[in-house]
């Protein structure tokens, strides 16, 4: 969670509201498929991330090569277990996000965003949701917990495809809680271009 | 000031020739401005249409180009009357600039092997040259002190023209490698745009403020001869030329509105024209809607001829405090004519966490956050103005007027606008409180070097040259060229800065006055004056839509209560403010100064009263009259052709003249075609996301120039001056009594004044 934030990208809470939100706790989102969100959500995004002892090769980027020419399903459950992470071609995440990519499918999970919407772009095979606490704390471990966003979303030929994400801060010193804009993901795949290209435009 | 050795160095002619400088060790370079020489400069690539020739580095026209040997940057020198002819090195010095006086303002260059093609914007007639150098003032020690009163012109005389120019330079060894006029063509006025076709056959130029394009035989300029194809009319404010890779086809650019112009057969013996729609921002758009879009200066295509890339405006597209909208690079695929940004879809998803039962806060349908804004403005494009493709990496270089940057965009993205990879601040030594650059202010015109690792960009508020070294390291890529002194009396050169700045908060807060009034003309958009209550705060301010009221501020997302909305076409500026006073839609405001003064409080919310608790106050006051001298005596108008008024358009005269139709009682011919004055008119038809006008009484505006700001009324509602006229009735005056000819010869007249 970004704690300095541009003042011309905010939305502004009243204290009030950000007190109850402190006291009230836990509000989850439900997932648009109760199956994914409970077995491919966040949580198998990341014990693919933590699957290896040894330090993991850099991700690639997604290449043509990896994209059946046939459309296909998109993972359901444990199958995005067998993902593999990608790199954008340019710019990067700051928010603690990885994207996977499993034929034609990426899977970008963020573990402390607490948004996100599909911007532009045709919806059919989207999918967005957020799980966890807005400023969770977990009192018998004694630990922060943060929330998660995920979004999938296909990568195919002559589509586009644009996603913001949205953090979400206290602000600085007695300043007001926000929300904002974070990174935007942006998916194309020209007509004609011989490789998809994924960019994450910066804050 | 410098102005005595400018006039020394005009009368003398003298420029730098490209090829012609000694080279290390003394030996002369070789010469490739004589026509005819052989070609290959330094290595650098032949022209594939005539191998004789050296290629030019680029034949797409900008502000600013660089021979073909890269040796020498010709700069034009719009407010100058002259082109800059700058020795294209790193340590470049004042001194080694020189300057080549014109016959009027040039607009873009295109330098080829022996051949510099300059727009030139209006040939002035004698009297309005004389006219003209009056407004720079006294001597020039005299022009440098501060309080130097501006010169209000006379837009009836400094309007007149002989038409605009094409111009062919060609080397001439008699002037030291300098060059020398060898063609000249009368275009219609204000020719702007200039872009070449790839075998150097044909030249398109753009006569913005006529509308119209013209299509040049240039085979022949270097023995003297050009030779117009074609003249086509075209949309308002024609700008920037792309012409494609296979030389069929251009693409035209307008300052006003979305679409482009696409000129079909360029290399047959009748080019036709025909709108190329190209919508702005869709993937920012709110569903259901269309925005308009402004300051369409430089269309650019890739390498590949594949991807048109035009810089702009999006008049509504929403976002994070986007009152005005945002900046985009709307991108059109060539080969299919469609848009390459995606669009917004109904039903898109978007979650997130839940806050206090998400109902006061994150509203699904209303969050901004997943609405669809793009980057920050901080680290993106304002008021983009000029443009070139980097083929080596993908991306675009855009010069930023309003942020004094150049922001390097990727081009491999459907919107560039919404990925900067690196920005360049250029701007420099900013004023405390007008918050303007004093160095590096308002890039406008950007070249890039043959390999692609120089950019040199020309910035028209502070007359410097900026060299950036694209790949050399952070911190030490910009060198700066001060090429020269404004011409302008002391605060009337101040007030420049501020017109094209963007970044003062209590004058431009993100746009700067170039924006909404280009050239101080007006974007053709019609605004939102919004009053409304956030969280008991009263807010008056435009907005570009209705909608984006949500958008305001530190008050995002909060209900917005008492709203409403009222009308206002942005108006033309130059050339309308040589009267003392009233201003303001209403006649509300006793002269200039206070119409800026409240007119800011309307642009950047509640100025007046937030300055009012500064001690500042008075200085941002004394920066608002600066302003004030440069739209009177800068922002010089629109250039007209002077000419005897045809049969329909002197029937026209003779009807707004007649005491039936009652025109030059409120619009009186000998000031400025109106009497001041406000009057209550029949109520217009409220339109469709606007609210009743609560004051009917609007002030009688200047007809002057009328001809060329389309759309009319405060609220946009009369699409073309036979519009207006015909479904007028008695509202002005009375013209119940016209026929269908008479409507038409009355509004032939009126686009003459």
């Amino acid at each position: 969670m970004k704690l300095a934030i541009s003042r011309t990208k905010l939305f502004v809470l009243s204290s009030a509201v950000v007190v109850l939100a402190g006291l009230t706790g836990v509000a989850f989102a439900s997932s648009p498929d109760s199956t994914a969100a409970a077995s491919a959500g966040p949580a198998g995004s990341t014990s693919a991330a933590t699957s290896s002892a040894a330090a993991p090769p850099a991700p690639k980027q997604l290449v043509a090569a990896d994209i059946p020419a046939e459309a296909s399903e998109a993972p359901k459950g444990k199958e995005w277990e067998s993902a593999r992470l990608i790199a954008p071609n340019r710019g990067n995440f700051i928010g603690g996000c990885k994207m996977r990519a499993l034929r034609e499918w990426i899977r970008v999970s963020c573990e402390s965003y607490h948004g996100a919407g599909l911007v532009a772009g045709d919806p059919a095979g989207v999918k967005v949701w957020a799980e966890g606490e807005l400023w969770g704390f977990d009192a018998k471990t004694n630990t922060s917990t943060t929330s998660h966003v995920t979004v999938d979303l296909p990568v195919r030929r002559g589509e586009s495809r644009i996603v913001t994400f949205v953090d979400f801060s206290e602000g600085d010193g007695y300043g007001p809680a926000m929300a904002g804009e974070a990174e935007t993901l942006i998916v194309t795949w020209r007509a004609g271009e011989a490789e998809p290209y994924i960019a994450v435009a910066p804050d | 000031m410098v102005r005595a050795s400018f006039v020394s160095l005009t009368l003398s002619l003298a420029v730098v020739g490209w090829g012609c400088q000694g080279q290390e060790g003394g030996a002369p370079a070789p010469s490739a401005s004589t026509p005819g020489s052989s070609a290959s400069i330094d290595g650098g690539p032949v022209d594939p249409a005539n191998p004789t020739r050296a290629a030019a580095v680029t034949l797409q026209g900008s502000g600013i180009a660089l021979t073909p040997d890269e040796r020498t940057a010709i700069i034009a020198g719009e407010d100058s009357d002259a082109l800059f002819i700058v020795p294209a090195k790193t340590d470049s010095k004042r001194e080694e600039v020189k300057m080549l006086a014109l016959p009027g303002p040039p607009a873009q260059v295109v330098a080829m092997d022996g051949l510099v093609l300059v727009t030139i914007r209006t040939l002035p007639t004698a009297e309005a040259k004389v006219a003209r150098d009056v407004i720079k003032g006294p001597a020039p020690a005299e022009q440098q002190k501060r309080g130097t009163p501006a010169i209000r012109f006379d837009p009836s005389v400094v309007k007149k023209s002989q038409g605009g120019l094409l111009l062919a330079f060609a080397p001439d060894a008699a002037f030291d490698g300098g060059l020398r006029e060898v063609a000249r063509l009368t275009l219609a006025p204000d020719a702007w745009g200039l872009a070449v076709t790839p075998d150097g056959a044909r030249a398109v130029v753009t006569s913005a403020w006529s509308g119209e394009v013209s299509v040049v035989d240039v085979s022949g300029a270097r023995e003297g001869k050009l030779a117009k194809v074609t003249t086509l009319s075209v949309a308002r404010e024609p700008r920037g030329v792309a012409v494609s890779p296979d030389g069929k086809t251009a693409y035209i650019s307008h300052l006003v509105g979305t679409s482009l112009t696409r000129i079909d057969d360029l290399d047959q013996a009748s080019p036709r024209a025909s709108e190329q729609a190209l919508p702005a921002a869709i993937s920012r758009t709110a569903l259901g809607t269309k925005v308009n879009a402004s300051l369409g200066y430089a269309p650019v295509i890739d390498a590949e001829g594949k991807t048109l890339f035009l810089p702009r405006h999006a008049l509504g597209a929403e976002g994070m405090e986007s009152w005005w909208g945002l900046p985009t690079v709307d991108t059109l695929d060539i080969p299919t004519g469609k848009p390459l940004q995606p669009a917004r879809v109904a039903g898109s998803p978007k979650h997130a966490l839940a806050f206090d039962g998400g109902a006061r806060f994150m509203p699904a349908p209303e969050w901004g956050a997943i609405e669809g804004f793009g980057p920050s403005q901080e680290e993106g494009v304002v008021q983009p103005r000029a443009a070139v493709y980097r083929k080596k990496s993908k991306t675009l270089l855009v010069a930023s007027e309003g942020f004094d940057r150049v922001v390097e965009l990727d081009a491999r993205v459907p919107d560039p606008a919404m990925m900067p990879v690196r920005t360049f601040p250029i701007g420099d030594g900013y004023d405390k409180f007008g918050d303007y650059a004093k160095s590096g202010g308002a890039p406008s015109a950007i070249v890039l070097s043959r390999d692609e690792t120089v950019a040199w960009v020309f910035c028209r508020s502070t007359f410097d040259l900026a060299r950036i070294e694209l790949d050399g390291a952070p911190g030490k890529q910009l060198t700066m060229l001060h090429v020269a002194d404004d011409g302008l009396p002391f605060d009337a050169a101040l007030g420049r800065r501020l017109y094209y700045n963007a970044r003062s908060d209590a004058l431009s807060g993100g746009l700067g006055c170039a924006s909404c009034h280009p050239d101080g003309r007006d974007d053709g958009y019609v605004w939102r004056e919004a009053h409304f209550t956030q969280e008991g705060g009263k807010t008056s301010r435009f907005l570009a839509l209705r909608e984006l009221s949500k958008f305001n501020g530190m008050f995002m997302g909060a209900p917005v209560e008492d709203a409403k909305f009222y009308a206002r076409q942005t108006p033309m500026i130059a050339g309308r403010l040589r009267a003392d006073g009233p201003y303001g839609w209403h006649g509300e405001n006793k002269d200039v100064l206070d119409r800026l003064i409240a007119g800011f409080s309307l642009h950047r919310g509640n100025w007046q009263r937030w300055s009012a608790a500064n001690k500042d106050v008075g200085q941002d006051v004394a920066k608002v009259d600066y302003l004030a001298d440069y739209l009177r005596s800068g922002l010089l108008p629109p250039p007209v052709v002077e000419r005897e008024l045809d049969a329909v358009e002197t029937k026209g005269k003779e009807i707004f003249e007649s005491k039936q139709a009652k025109c030059t009682s409120c619009h009186v011919p000998e000031t400025e075609l109106t009497d001041r004055k406000s009057y209550e008119l029949g109520r217009l038809r409220t339109l469709a996301g606007f609210d009743e006008e609560e004051n009917d009484a609007f002030k009688t505006p200047s007809l002057r120039f009328i001809g060329g700001s389309a759309p009319y009324f405060h609220d946009g509602s009369a699409a073309t001056l036979d519009d207006l006229v015909r479904n007028n009735g008695n509202r002005m005056g009375d013209t119940r009594h016209l026929q269908p000819d008479d409507q038409k010869a009355l509004a032939a007249y009126l686009r003459t004044l």
